[in-house]
């Protein structure tokens, strides 16, 4: 049975027992902790063979001159070795083209990080709310440039924001609509606006 | 491509609140995701089931500190509040004492009643993670009852062709 380190004081700590039953306690803490092992801990990982030299008529590694080419990579088309090619969503690639990440949707399960621009959008109309309107025009407008700006972004991955967008867009008109009439109003008439 | 709410095959095994967003945790059929929200930006780390090599939930002791500090902080306000009353202090300070310590104490029921704090880890063959968002025994214990036997299940099934 595979030990685990104590999260507090790191002393090795053997799960007993059945699966999802029971309780351990750290013999050096005291700390009670669950803990669930799964087959994926015994599994002993094999060392890489020995990368293979390239001989004559072979094709040899873009990076590794020395080292026999075993797959082209799959975006730029240089030969890699056992070493170099990274398989990821079932593309074969380099280091320098996982290394650009370029937005691909291949390249999806790299994607650790999305902007949510309902989200920029409504903070930038609320600001003009909190603003007392003075500053509709300009967060309205700066609130359609970011969505406008984002349109073809990703989705949230959590949550729907088709409908956020939508109502970000209302809100932002209504903004600008309400805010150049307050303006054009105060300007052309500043006796309706002192008391 | 549809958001993992509306996702049949996703089920949500826990949410909560850091000090940095909300945070929230599903189950697919193949990956456990964990998203952060950080203001604008979804922050999001996938854990292939086949790949967990353990889950590990213990106890931490910022739940004890925390309730000796809310229970010192109601006993002197609710002292503050008698020695105000038996000397005859003006209202408003009784008020804000009074206030305090009924403040205080209704916090130290909601954390009594919440349970013991805890944290749960994700160990794979790489990394050791924290689950941010789970800060209770209960609510990691939730999350970890549901997303061992998917592991488990995921793990002791041949892979996919």
């Amino acid at each position: 049975m595979k030990t685990l380190p104590c999260p507090l004081c790191r002393a090795a700590v053997t799960p007993v027992g059945a699966p999802g039953t029971g309780m351990e306690q750290c013999p050096d803490c005291g700390v009670k902790l669950r803990i669930e092992v799964f087959p994926a801990a015994e599994k002993v990982e094999t060392p890489a063979a020995p990368q293979a030299r390239s001989g004559p008529g072979e094709a040899a590694c873009f990076y590794h001159e020395s080292r026999r080419a075993v797959v082209p990579c799959d975006r730029c088309g240089r030969f890699l070795c056992a070493l170099c090619d990274l398989p990821v969503g079932g593309l074969h690639l380099c280091p320098a083209c996982l290394g650009s990440r370029t937005q691909d949707a291949a390249l999806a399960p790299l994607e650790s990080r999305r902007l949510r621009p309902d989200l920029i959008a409504g903070y930038i109309l609320l600001l003009g709310v909190l603003s007392c309107g003075v500053l509709f025009p300009l967060t309205g407008l700066a609130a359609l440039g970011v969505l406008r700006r984002f349109r073809n972004h990703p989705p949230s991955l959590v949550d729907s924001s088709a409908g956020r967008i939508r109502l970000a867009y209302v809100l932002a008109v209504v903004e600008v609509v309400f805010g150049t009439a307050f303006w054009i109003a105060f300007l052309a008439a500043p006796q309706f606006f002192s008391p | 491509m549809t958001s993992l709410r509306q996702d049949p095959q996703a089920t949500r095994v826990a949410s909560g609140y850091t000090v940095a967003g909300r945070t929230s945790s599903w189950l697919t059929p193949r990956q456990l995701v964990v998203v952060e929200l950080h203001l604008v930006t979804e922050e999001f780390r996938r854990f292939d089931l086949s790949k967990i090599q353990a889950l590990v939930l213990y106890r931490t002791r910022t739940g004890l500190v925390g309730s000796l500090l809310l229970l010192a902080g109601t006993l002197l306000f609710a002292a503050l509040t008698v020695v105000g009353l038996s000397t005859q202090a003006p209202q408003p300070v009784l008020f804000i004492s009074g206030g305090a310590a009924l403040l205080l104490a209704l916090s130290l029921g909601i954390h009594w009643w919440s349970g013991p704090t805890a944290r749960l880890d994700i160990h794979t063959a790489v990394q050791r993670y924290t689950v941010p968002g789970i800060g209770r025994w209960r609510s990691g214990l939730r999350m970890l009852d549901r997303v061992a036997p998917a592991a488990r299940a995921a793990q002791e099934s041949p892979p996919a062709p």
